[in-house]
């Protein structure tokens, strides 16, 4: 199972919001990092055919995607960034409704519901009105609606948006548990999120993607770039030029754990992690 | 031997436990052949009746409870204003069958319904081909049973209780090519009913049954044009529903 991405490029008037993006997609977790406005959202809604790309083509298995249509559809799951459910649907009757958008079989549907409510945790309101669904649940309810017709290919638009902690790790989990053998694509801006469970990593900037691999090939390119130091307090603007990762503030000395190309004298090299991977490649003040 | 035979009079069968149980299952339900036929309904007409009734059925009820008014109303206190009456009522109608087409408007739900199998263009032409044939339905009911309790022509009737729901279509699909609003349907309706009543008022003198059926051709020529051009507009989009 493979889909690619042909110089796909979506151009909204004068700007250019994906530009030539060309990838292979894979079974596994796929995370899309990249800052606000870099063109993630495009790219998946490109890749679920809700819009039309300007040029290019996706192929799934070698076939385009505007020939197999239906055919195509029957294997995506998508959630959106702003996922509207109606509030006033009860959480089974809103499953329901969506597998029959979803064209599926009424058989067929209800093993799929009984089994989704149970893996996302919700059987207990099954019978709740979605308006009085937690964010979190909310969110779980998301993930099931976009499970229900059993995808091979699953897109994830910020999942996680305000989400708490402990709601956060659970549907980490949970996602991790779903891409053994789907292609996951999962974009977010927050790093935590695909920490520890993604196969590959794609970082998108100004609508391109400027990195793609596996996380530990990109933070090997990071090694040598994260430094730690400490010095006095007067002596911090000094490393101002530097990305600040950190930064702890003492009564007189200063702990600062900085991104640079260049060698810095006196500081101790740190081992990567991908958020520094993630600052290093938005540094130029751009929103995190 | 002896221990052979005590160790076998001790043992107990484990409990199996349902978790493990389903966890097998799901295991080899994955190595099972999955075609699209396993999990998909092919037949297009119970896609569309499956798409139409499913969800919120209030509008049904809505429209029954809006012809009891209009049977009450017609029979007991505007017998003479048939032709106004019906016009209102049929244009209320459509109203509350725009709002069933339009409630996912609101809550932004298009956006994972757009991804479905049965994407959002298909669910609104399934629910006009479906719903405005049994709105239609309704309505030559209606002006039958006015036609026998008036004096009007049963195509005067049938014309003036049909132009509001046309018109009230076209006017929906052209105007959301220009505007993006949730209020739009509303000005639609207040629209509508201003236009059919001055129509009415204008032609009501000249009672022609030929003016009546030329009016009612318009309006179904005029809801043609727009609904081609409202989906070539969405085809151009990329498929986003306008008014979001």
């Amino acid at each position: 199972m493979e889909l690619n991405l042909n110089k796909l490029t979506k151009q909204y008037g004068s700007k250019l919001a994906v530009d030539r993006v060309t990838l292979t997609l894979q079974p596994g977790l796929t995370a899309l990092l990249g800052a606000n406005g870099s063109g993630k959202t495009t790219l998946l809604r490109m890749i679920v055919d809700i819009i039309k790309p300007t040029s290019g083509e996706i192929f799934y298995d070698g076939k385009n995607i505007m020939k197999l249509k239906e055919q195509y559809l029957c294997d995506i799951g998508y959630m959106p960034q702003h996922l509207g459910m109606y509030p006033n649907f009860k959480v089974e009757e809103f499953l329901y409704y969506m597998a029959t958008l979803k064209g599926l079989k009424k058989s067929y549907a209800k093993i799929q519901i009984d089994k989704l409510l149970h893996k996302v945790n919700l059987e207990e309101k099954r019978h709740h009105k979605i308006k009085t669904l937690s964010g979190g649940m909310y969110q779980r309810l998301g993930i099931a609606v976009c499970l229900l017709n059993d995808p091979k290919i699953v897109i994830l638009d910020e999942p996680t948006a305000g989400l708490d902690p402990k709601e956060r790790m659970n549907f980490k989990n949970l996602i991790s548990s779903i891409s053994q053998d789907k292609i996951v694509i999962l974009s977010t801006h927050i790093v935590s999120d695909i920490s520890e469970i993604a196969d590959r990593i794609m970082i998108m900037k100004d609508g391109s993607i400027i990195s793609y691999d596996r996380p530990e090939v990109l933070l090997k390119e990071m090694e040598g770039k994260v430094y730690a130091l400490t010095v006095p307090n007067d002596n911090v603007v000094n490393y101002e030029k530097y990305t600040i990762v950190n930064r702890k503030v003492g009564r007189e000395e200063t702990y600062l754990h900085l991104l640079s190309d260049e060698k810095i004298e006196g500081a101790t090299l740190l081992t990567p992690d991908l958020n520094d991977l993630y600052l290093y490649h938005f540094k130029d003040g751009e929103e995190f | 031997m002896n221990n052979w035979k005590r160790k076998l009079k001790d043992y107990t069968v484990p409990e199996v436990k349902r978790e493990k149980i389903e966890s097998l299952v799901e295991l080899c339900a994955t190595y099972l052949p999955k075609t699209i036929d396993d999990r998909f309904e092919i037949s297009k007409v119970k896609q569309a009746l499956m798409v139409t009734f499913s969800g919120k059925k209030s509008w049904l009820l809505l429209e029954l409870l809006v012809s009891v008014i209009f049977l009450f109303g017609i029979y007991h206190i505007v017998k003479d204003q048939a032709l106004f009456f019906i016009t209102f009522i049929s244009s209320l109608m459509t109203f509350i069958l725009i709002l069933s087409f339009l409630q996912n408007i609101s809550y932004g739900t298009w956006e994972i319904e757009k991804t479905c199998m049965i994407s959002t263009e298909k669910v609104l032409l399934y629910k006009i081909m479906i719903i405005g044939l049994l709105h239609m339905v309704l309505l030559f009911f209606l002006s039958l049973y006015t036609f026998f309790l008036t004096p009007y022509d049963f195509v005067t009737i049938l014309c003036y209780g049909f132009f509001p729901f046309f018109l009230s279509f076209a006017l929906l699909f052209h105007l959301s090519i220009y505007f993006h609003s949730k209020m739009l349907f509303l000005g639609i309706f207040i629209c509508v009913n201003i236009i059919s009543f001055l129509l009415i008022s204008s032609f009501h003198a000249i009672s022609s049954i030929a003016l009546s059926v030329a009016i009612l051709i318009s309006s179904i020529v005029y809801f043609l044009f727009s609904i081609h051009k409202y989906f070539i507009k969405m085809e151009e989009e990329g498929g986003c529903l306008l008014w979001n």
